[in-house]
């Protein structure tokens, strides 16, 4: 088993967020996260990556115990967890060039004795126009182009796990998609697993394999994301899928 | 840059061409007096004529000299304060934000120790004990300067380090280096703030030390000439002031002024 | 309401030509565009302060008044929602005091069975006008900016994306609301779902 979540609570002060949050991610499996915006699905991810501390429970990447705090963990267990933030244009320095961003972590994982992704390839694998913009400055791409950039960059420690934590918020319609497909053909073609947390799930076109409701700091629902119309029992689930009908019939 | 030049404000453009000229005959100050500062051979407290533009004080000095040299010794010394003051709290700064926890908390602690006390009163106390030499002078500025800067620095660069690109460089270990090199485009302007407003705080101090007589004689910035103008006791007659005491007093208002200007914010406009 | 003939909006080195535009009065209309197709720069030209690009155009009038010649006045009937409005909430006044002083800037009177009203068509709790911004989810505080815009009667609303960040449940929670104002007021939306624009809008214009 790739990823065992067990038990995590999480509170600000008397404020709970979340509680005995449990699930199991397999290799090549794509998750998706779904559930009122601050209902906890960011705190989560963070505390998977180790940015955030839990309260109480554990996390283990392929069976071993990960520290809750980032910087107590391995280079090895950072590199196999990648982490795509929400904002595209803070996550990447805007002065750099677009082969300066990737040569950060390449020099880095040198460092480390890492094995790294090609930056071709990575830039290949998201959009073969960027083979040639190598020297383009981050300012100058769209905020689209720039999500793309950052899963380059996440693909190039060879990943085992991809968190997107709404990565697709700040970008627009047809963008969303793209970024989406482009998940599910990195998943596909490196068996990687991915984690994405997503407000506007759309139950027709997106391809995930299972989801996660989160609903008062609980996991009301986990199933297979295509038995979600059909057998989704918390009362948020229902009113999530009738708000859908009502969009997209 | 020309441009960026344009689109500020009046008061900051003035303030501008007036510093470059200060620096300017700062930096050509041999070539525009007309004798050595140190030349005490001419006649004394003579008016200002053709050959002594600002007349001479009562030792034999050519004021105008004295004046220029004032420009190059008072700037020199707010320049260098002004360096190691900003370069010294705003490294401090960033290796307290990276390094975090204790380090953090010792580098903050030995800065609050400063806060408490007015730097003016400690900059004299330890000056006044020290040998009288210039770079004395500038290390007591910098000595006691450096915390403040540090600590607005600390919550600046705190804030800075939260942004998502250098969380990334956290997360895949990145070094102090390579987390520096991102926060480099926010950082500089900070410190060129910070720049401007310690190159102002030196001088303040500095003229403060000369008012009371502390610091290096043979170094005369503004503030010694001002202090020897008044210590001179027929100062005011014959309008003797006017050519001996209002100059650096002008010169130093207008640089401290033009220096205030730079450094506020686009308030007016 | 809104006639723009021939628009032209140079900003940022790039120049971008407008399809001409007639809003009629009482108009629900959408905005839809892709990225960097000059949504925002048209918004802010329009209704925003200090819009520091060039217009050129043959006519451009809000209440047949020339764009030209209106100052901070308008927002007496214009209520206007930049992108991530949401984030603009001070952080030291709870929302009560947010309402209060929008009311107070324009000159009406705070009446609690008003705001509860409201509130409760956006599904928000009445308890949350103790609350803080930061106490506030994102959904939240998007409803609550959408409260405060209606609240102060203007005649005409506008909306640039407002739906980024919201789930599905409160999207249509703001779409039903925003449906219960129709043929009351100009509203213009700017958004990116054109699900969502087809939804609600009377007719969607693609720039």
């Amino acid at each position: 088993m790739m990823l065992k979540v067990r038990n995590i609570t999480k509170s600000y002060g008397k404020h709970k967020i979340l509680e005995d949050i449990s699930f199991d991610l397999k290799t090549g499996e794509s998750l998706v996260l779904a559930g009122r915006s601050g209902s906890g699905k960011t705190t989560l991810a963070k505390i998977i990556i180790g940015l955030e501390q839990c309260d109480s429970g554990e996390v283990y990447l392929f069976d071993k115990k990960l520290n809750g705090n980032y910087r107590k963990r391995t280079f090895s267990d950072l590199a196999r967890i990648q982490y795509i933030f929400q904002d595209p244009y803070s996550a990447l320095e805007p002065n750099f060039t677009l082969e300066k961003t990737l040569m950060e972590t390449i020099k880095i994982c040198k460092r480390n004795k890492y094995k790294t992704m090609e930056i071709d390839e990575a830039l290949a694998m998201v959009d073969r126009g960027f083979l040639e913009q190598k020297k383009r400055k981050i300012s100058t791409f769209s905020g689209g182009q720039r999500q793309k950039i950052c899963i380059a960059r996440a693909l190039l420690t060879y990943p085992k796990l991809i968190i997107a934590d709404e990565a697709t918020s700040m970008l627009d319609f047809d963008n969303r998609i793209e970024i989406n497909s482009l998940l599910d053909k990195i998943k596909r073609e490196f068996e990687l697993s991915i984690i994405a947390i997503v407000h506007d799930i759309d139950f027709h076109n997106d391809k995930w394999d299972r989801i996660a409701v989160i609903n008062n700091c609980k996991i009301v629902d986990l199933m297979k994301f295509k038995d979600f119309f059909q057998h989704a029992s918390s009362d948020y689930s229902k009113e999530l899928i009738n708000s859908h009908k009502y969009f997209y019939g | 840059m020309l441009n960026s030049f344009k689109q500020l404000s009046k008061t900051k453009k003035a303030s501008i061409i007036i510093l470059v000229v200060f620096l300017l005959v700062a930096i050509f100050s041999k070539f525009l007096m007309p004798y050595s500062h140190e030349d005490i051979s001419h006649s004394r407290l003579l008016e200002p004529s053709k050959k002594h533009l600002l007349g001479t004080d009562e030792i034999g000095h050519d004021i105008f000299s004295l004046l220029i040299y004032g420009f190059r010794i008072t700037i020199f010394t707010a320049i260098i304060s002004g360096f190691f003051t900003t370069l010294i709290g705003t490294s401090l700064a960033y290796i307290a934000a990276y390094y975090g926890r204790s380090v953090k908390m010792i580098i903050s602690e030995i800065a609050n120790l400063f806060v408490v006390v007015p730097e003016i009163v400690m900059i004299m106390f330890f000056s006044s004990l020290a040998r009288p030499k210039l770079i004395y002078t500038i290390m007591a500025i910098v000595f006691f300067s450096w915390p403040k800067v540090y600590k607005i620095a600390l919550f600046k660069i705190m804030n800075y380090m939260e942004k998502n690109k250098v969380k990334y460089t956290l997360l895949i270990k990145g070094n102090w280096f390579d987390v520096l090199k991102k926060l480099l485009p926010d950082i500089l302007p900070l410190m060129s703030t910070f720049f401007v407003l310690q190159c102002n705080r030196a001088v303040m101090y500095e003229s403060s030390l000369s008012f009371f007589g502390i610091g290096d004689p043979l170094k005369k910035t503004w503030g010694k000439l001002i202090r020897a103008a008044l210590d001179y006791e027929d100062l005011y007659y014959d309008n003797t002031f006017l050519w001996y005491l209002i100059p650096p007093v002008l010169c130093l208002i207008l640089f401290v002024i033009s220096l205030t200007f730079l450094s506020s914010e686009n308030g007016e406009d | 309401m809104i006639t723009v003939e021939n628009l032209k909006i140079i900003y940022n080195k790039k120049t971008i030509i407008y399809p001409n535009i007639h809003i009629k009065n009482n108009e629900f209309v959408g905005l839809y565009g892709k990225s960097g197709c000059g949504k925002t720069s048209l918004l802010e030209a329009l209704f925003g302060l200090d819009f520091q690009g060039d217009l050129e155009y043959d006519k451009c009038t809000i209440n047949d008044v020339d764009i030209k010649e209106l100052d901070s006045r308008k927002y007496d009937y214009i209520s206007y929602c930049p992108q991530f409005s949401q984030n603009a909430f001070n952080p030291k006044i709870s929302v009560t005091e947010h309402i209060r002083l929008t009311l107070k800037g324009n000159g009406l009177k705070y009446n609690i069975d008003e705001v509860t009203a409201l509130m409760e068509r956006l599904g928000l709790n009445s308890n949350l006008l103790n609350y803080f911004p930061h106490m506030l989810s994102g959904g939240q505080k998007q409803r609550l900016i959408l409260l405060m815009a209606v609240l102060k009667r203007p005649k005409l609303l506008v909306l640039d994306e407002p739906s980024s960040a919201i789930d599905l449940i409160t999207l249509r929670n703001m779409v039903e609301f925003l449906t219960s104002f129709k043929g009351k007021l100009t509203i213009i939306m700017v958004a990116h779902q054109k699900v969502l624009l087809e939804k609600v809008a009377d007719r969607i214009i693609i720039l």
